[in-house]
């Protein structure tokens, strides 16, 4: 998959994607079955107004950016069925492994201990609990 | 928009006057010269980039005068050593000797196409693509748009993509048309028969010649600025005669009208680039002044042309 934090300051799937490819994207995983490009036209235009075209468009940029796979169907006219190459849930991962990878190549010591201190958290007696078991992790590392 | 202001009045001047005056040169290299200060501050995209090049070229052009004027001095008076004298000469052999070649090439590839061997390979031609076979139905389409133009039917093949578009290549004498998948799918039969009776029509117009005889006339101004304005003047206004001569075979501009309605909805968002091939729904998306080197019109231009038309 060929993603780029598009835009950091955005939420959700728009981190990577943009708004309309993120939209049929997701009308994949509420199907859960291949759809055409017809019937993403119907299912977006129930929320926002868009041309065939341009789903059409978006579609095959999904395609190309490899979060869709395709298939050339020739009943019926040519037309293709998209569908997800990852479900919601490997799709989310795959992008939170790509940013943390991103940060522990860059800022290590950084990174690991700014999730040791959000796993911490703010009670004392989880701090506690945290502080203990990296212990335990640093006398196992140094064995 | 205020940095395209100064290369536009560079080209303006260049259209007015004519470079080789005294007064047109001294505006021309001022309003160069503001250009790319103004556009060196800017990042770089990539028609700036192009428009930089154009301009550097132009520059170049108008210095060419400058030093000629020196080099065969003023009232008398020689500014040059010899060896200044001579790189300048050499210079001027040199553009002179490009545009030569420029003319030759121009002439071998017109022998290539007439006299080469004609077979079509579009897998050859265009090897970003990948093609599938066309349905009958299509060739059908294409065959009797083509008896109706009275033209040899051109090969037909679909392009396995999802970008809705279609286009004309040529192998030597051999044409083929081309639709994408994605246009089969956002369009309907009778807007995606428009769309091939605009690449027929530009078979019937006889558009390729005319797009070589265009490039030819690039070759021979070769780096002259009116070079870059001429060819993609002529692209434009073929476009415009084939949209007409499409409404005339398919017995009206409504289909057209509404295809490229259709298709205007998504240019905005083009991301692959196909073949700048006479094309019906290839978009450039340049804007404001940088539309004059533009080869395809603008799709609400074409519009409004088509709703101008009356068929009888």
């Amino acid at each position: 998959m060929k993603l780029r934090l598009l835009r950091p300051r955005q939420h959700d799937l728009q981190f990577v994607l943009g708004d309309l490819e993120a939209l049929a994207l997701r009308q994949l995983w509420e199907a859960s079955r291949p759809l055409s490009v017809r019937e993403f036209q119907e299912r977006i235009s129930r929320t926002r107004p868009v041309a065939v075209t341009t789903v059409a468009t978006i579609l095959d940029r999904l395609h190309q950016k490899g979060v869709l796979s395709r298939e050339l169907i020739k009943e019926g006219g040519p037309h293709y069925l998209y569908s997800a190459k990852l479900s919601e849930a490997e799709f989310k991962h795959a992008v939170v492994d790509d940013v943390m990878g991103t940060l522990l190549r860059s800022f290590n010591d950084v990174t690991v201990t700014y999730l040791a201190d959000k796993m911490a958290g703010d009670k004392p007696s989880d701090r506690r609990v945290v502080a203990k078991y990296l212990k335990k992790l640093r006398s196992e590392g140094s064995k | 928009m205020i940095h395209l202001f100064p290369g536009f009045l560079f080209i303006l001047t260049l259209f007015l006057v004519g470079p080789s005056r005294d007064a047109a040169l001294t505006i021309l290299l001022i309003a160069g010269i503001l250009t790319l200060a103004i556009v060196c501050r800017r990042s770089f995209q990539y028609q700036t980039l192009a428009l930089l090049g154009i301009l550097g070229i132009m520059t170049l052009q108008s210095l060419e005068f400058v030093f000629a004027g020196l080099n065969f001095g003023f009232f008398g008076v020689h500014l040059f050593h010899d060896g200044v004298r001579d790189f300048f000469s050499a210079l001027f052999t040199l553009n002179l000797g490009l545009t030569f070649v420029g003319a030759l090439t121009a002439v071998g590839a017109a022998a290539y196409i007439e006299f080469g061997k004609s077979r079509m390979d579009v897998a050859r031609i265009l090897p970003q693509f990948k093609f599938v076979e066309a349905p009958t139905q299509l060739r059908h389409v294409v065959e009797s748009l083509a008896r109706l133009a009275g033209i040899q039917p051109p090969e037909v093949c679909l392009v396995d993509s999802g970008v809705p578009s279609a286009f004309t290549v040529r192998s030597n004498r051999k044409y083929a048309v081309a639709v994408s998948v994605g246009l089969l799918e956002s369009l309907d039969k009778e807007e995606v028969k428009a769309c091939l009776a605009h690449e027929i029509s530009h078979l019937k117009n006889n558009d390729f010649t005319w797009r070589f005889l265009a490039t030819l006339g690039k070759l021979a101004l070769f780096a002259k600025p009116l070079s870059y304005l001429i060819e993609p003047a002529v692209y434009r206004a073929r476009e415009f005669l084939a949209d007409r001569t499409a409404a005339q075979l398919i017995g009206g501009p409504r289909a057209l009208i509404s295809a490229l309605s259709k298709l205007a909805e998504s240019q905005t968002l083009r991301t692959q680039t196909f073949p700048a091939t006479v094309c019906a729904c290839n978009f450039n998306v340049s804007h404001g002044p940088f539309r004059i080197f533009d080869k395809h019109p603008d799709i609400y231009a074409r519009i409004s042309a088509l709703k101008e038309i009356h068929i009888p």
